[in-house]
């Protein structure tokens, strides 16, 4: 999941799984939810915007997905 | 840590924008004078960004309707429609609205806004779907965020990427509402809706198109576009509002499932907001009227339409949509370019709006002209005169930028 979030994001590197998309990386919200657009479309899974706004952090998305998946 | 410290960046935004001689955001507009004229900062200027596609706020039987109705029933209804709110002419309203459909059901909205949160919120409960188009209005995010159902997104205007996810959703489908606009008011474009509305059949999901910027512009009787394209039998729900062509303030939701009608005890912003004025529901059953039987006020405005279709393109202006439509959205190339058009347009005398993301898709900068049926000839021509003063300039800036 975190490599298919890097691909989306240019320029992000691992070290940043821990940075809040919002606050440090700069994305707005819609930029958020189109991230979540790009991860769906390359895993083929079903994000809901619900779920984004519980997660601060590339991490936390992660676990979250990970969650909704199980 | 204070409540406001999360306001700070957006206190930047503001701030720049307000330090302009004229705000660009939240304008004030001094004295309004008919759909077309007004006075801003001392000077009066021709509107070109006021939503008014028919151009009727001032004509004289919705004023005549409007003024009837203060006197007769009082200058509001001091509640909601679950309690002492709901009158006769609330009904009128709601049976004429159904009646242009040939629908069995209509409710009406204090705004639009609440149009679609209390249609959104009210259908979509636990397990259900809302399937959304990535480019829909605010007020559609926020319904859905009041709905304790899930919300997904796909592309915008996409009918493929509608497809994947009903197609992920499986038998959920048949729980999805799926969410479009019958026009986006940021870039002006339409959606392929015949795709769409196929799409959403073959899931066995249900359709709702809001028709906000569409309504009184397309179709024989102006219902929108789902008329214009003939699709009106697969369209399960239909959102409109009363602020744009029906000239006033107000929401309203219309559906072929007589069982919209449960709206009424299960969405809170219906239930727990005080109902529209007497004045306000008159004038829109007079505007009403006007629309559907409005087919001069129609070629009117799709005569100005395709004027400034051709000619600011001409000029060499990027448009957010090649087919023409009643917003014609150009795109520029950041925040300061787009602020300085609106300014000098300004200072000729023509009023329009400022769109900056991230209210607009795809971090576009945009300035706005909604066209009204009541922008003369010879406003149409002072509109496209006014962008071509700007087109040199502005080229030469894009170049040196």
């Amino acid at each position: 999941v975190l490599e298919a979030m890097q691909a989306t994001v240019p320029g992000l590197d691992a070290s940043q799984r821990d940075a809040e998309l919002v606050a440090e990386l700069g994305l707005d919200s819609m930029q958020v939810m189109n991230l979540a657009m790009e991860i769906e479309d390359r895993l083929d899974i079903t994000i809901p915007v619900e779920v984004l706004s519980s997660a601060r952090t590339l991490r936390e998305l992660a676990r979250a997905l990970a969650g909704q998946q199980a | 840590m204070s409540l406001f410290d999360k306001f700070q960046a957006l206190e930047q935004v503001r701030e720049e924008l307000l330090r302009a001689p004229v705000s660009p955001v939240a304008t004030p507009i001094e004295t309004v004078h008919s759909a077309t004229r007004a006075t801003i900062d001392g000077r009066e200027v021709l509107l070109a960004g006021t939503n008014n596609y028919l151009g009727l706020t001032f004509h004289p039987r919705i004023l005549a309707a409007a003024t009837e109705a203060i006197r007769s029933q009082g200058s509001g209804t001091t509640g909601s429609r679950m309690a002492n709110g709901s009158y006769a002419v609330h009904r009128a309203l709601e049976s004429d609205l159904a009646t242009a459909w040939g629908w069995p059901s209509a409710i009406v909205f204090s705004t639009g806004y609440q149009a679609n949160l209390g249609v959104l919120s009210g259908l979509a409960g636990q397990g259900d779907v809302l399937l959304i188009d990535a480019d829909c209005h605010a007020s559609i995010y926020d319904g859905c965020r009041l709905s304790t159902g899930e919300t997904l997104r796909f592309r915008h205007n996409d009918p493929d990427s509608l497809d994947q996810r009903l197609r992920r959703l499986g038998e959920r489908s048949s729980r999805t509402l799926v969410v479009v606009e019958g026009l986006y008011s940021m870039l002006g474009d339409q959606p392929p809706l015949a795709e769409l509305a196929a799409v959403t059949r073959s899931h066995g999901a249900w359709l709702m198109v809001d028709e906000a910027h569409s309504f009184g512009v397309f179709g024989e009787r102006g219902l929108g576009l789902s008329e214009q394209l003939g699709l009106l039998s697969e369209v399960d729900f239909i959102v409109g509002t009363f602020s744009k062509s029906l000239a006033g303030v107000g929401g309203f939701c219309v559906s072929r499932h007589a069982a919209l009608e449960m709206l009424r005890a299960a969405s809170r912003p219906y239930i727990f907001s005080a109902s529209p004025a007497p004045a306000m529901l008159a004038s829109t059953r007079e505007a009403l009227k006007l629309v559907l039987s409005g087919t001069a006020l129609r070629s009117a405005l799709w005569r100005n339409i395709h004027r400034l279709y051709e000619a600011l393109p001409a000029l060499g202006f990027r448009l957010g949509s090649d087919v023409p439509g009643p917003v014609v959205a150009l795109l520029l190339p950041d925040r300061t370019v787009a602020a300085g058009l609106w300014q000098a347009l300004l200072e000729d005398g023509i009023y329009t709006n400022l769109m900056l993301p991230p209210a607009t898709p795809n971090g576009e900068c945009l300035l706005r002209i909604s066209v009204s049926a009541a922008h003369t000839d010879e406003d149409i021509d002072s509109i496209i005169a006014a962008f071509a003063r700007q087109a040199v300039p502005l080229a030469r800036a894009s170049r040196a930028g």
